[in-house]
């Protein structure tokens, strides 16, 4: 009976360690497939521009067309672009 | 009583000031025929001026839906340029904000068939093509936009991010170097410029980039996050583990310290 019981003990150790081998080993390869889905992840670009704003009755050519100047300007700042501040 | 005195005194001289601020509309001429086909063309083109106002004041405070209505009401009315133009324009920014992106598109491309050098309504197209995910018209618009000003920031930028989202590496780079030439100091176009070298596997050159981005933008937390996915990808992990790890501890935004803490996570598991 004692020995009965020994070897059930010691099944159920082995049957333990088998398991907890077979989830350590399931980690270990969870992990390494996701550290390889973030290396080959494919990085995002910065943000689309927004819209430039409203022209009034005046048109595009009008006095100060805000808009127009923004679409045509080599500068960054005057082009409204996205800007880098606080993590876009 | 004095003090009462001093308040009349300084009330009575803002007076002209806050009536010389109120916005009245022009006057409108007063019509010398009696011609029932020229009074209506007045009326009409009154109206349409006094529309685009409202509109653009809708516009100007949010008010997205009023703002579709009153330019939607001056194009029936048929205006001549510049206003036809320009109603278009306003509407395709109405129609952009209510998240209307095809109905936005098809204004701005009127506003261009009427006048082909709006830049602006050319600027705009590019965005709502982008916002609907629509890349082969966005890369039209951009075309069109970049041929008719070649000079423009915003031209070349819309260009290299409808090019970058197309997988398009060699555009997007000779975009985003055209923009980072003008301005060495604009983060954001090393960190397009990056993206594309990680398109192209060019690692260490993609890693360059997104180091000279961090070195003009410490506080540029996406560049930093990126920097660690591309060092990860040289197998450089403790490098890595470095970047998300601070990426983590410098942003306020929540969603960016959850991710940069994740992927730390990863590489510590």
């Amino acid at each position: 009976m004692r020995l009965m019981f020994r070897f059930g003990r010691r099944l159920a150790f082995t049957a333990a360690l088998a398991l907890l081998t077979l989830a350590s080993a399931g980690f270990a390869r969870a992990s390494i497939v996701a550290l390889d889905a973030i290396a080959n992840t494919p990085l995002q670009s910065s943000p689309i521009p927004a819209l430039l704003g409203p022209i009034n009755e005046l048109g595009r050519n009008g006095w100060q067309c805000f808009p127009e100047q923004a679409a045509k300007s080599p500068g960054r700042h005057e082009a409204e672009l996205p800007s880098d501040d606080g993590s876009p | 009583m004095r003090l009462r005195a001093h308040f009349a005194i300084v009330l009575a001289a803002l007076l002209p000031a806050a009536a010389a601020a109120q916005d009245y509309p022009a006057l409108a001429p007063i019509p010398n025929t009696t011609d029932p086909a020229t009074l209506h063309a007045m009326a009409a083109r009154r109206e349409i001026l006094e529309r685009i106002r409202i509109g653009f004041h809708a516009e100007t405070n949010g008010q997205w839906a009023q703002a579709a209505a009153e330019f939607a009401r001056v194009i029936a009315l048929d205006p001549a340029e510049p206003q036809g133009s320009t109603a278009y324009y306003d509407l395709g920014n109405a129609r952009g904000a209510l998240g209307e992106y095809p109905a936005a598109a098809k204004a701005y491309e009127a506003s261009i068939a009427r006048d082909s050098g709006f830049l602006a309504a050319r600027a705009n197209l590019v965005t709502v093509e982008l916002l609907a995910n629509d890349l082969p018209a966005a890369r039209a618009a951009a075309d069109a936009f970049v041929a008719a000003a070649p000079d423009s920031a915003r031209a070349l930028y819309a260009h290299g991010i409808a090019a970058l989202r197309s997988n398009d590496a060699a555009a997007a780079l000779h975009d985003f170097r055209a923009l980072s030439s003008a301005d060495p100091s604009y983060a954001l176009a090393h960190y397009d410029i990056a993206i594309a070298e990680q398109q192209l596997a060019r690692f260490d050159d993609a890693e360059r980039e997104l180091r000279t981005a961090l070195a003009l933008s410490p506080a540029y937390t996406r560049a930093r996050i990126a920097l660690g996915a591309v060092l990860l990808h040289e197998g450089k992990k403790d490098e890595a583990r470095i970047a998300f790890d601070a990426a983590a501890a410098g942003t306020q935004d929540a969603t960016l310290r959850n991710l940069a803490a994740s992927l730390r996570d990863a590489i510590e598991r």
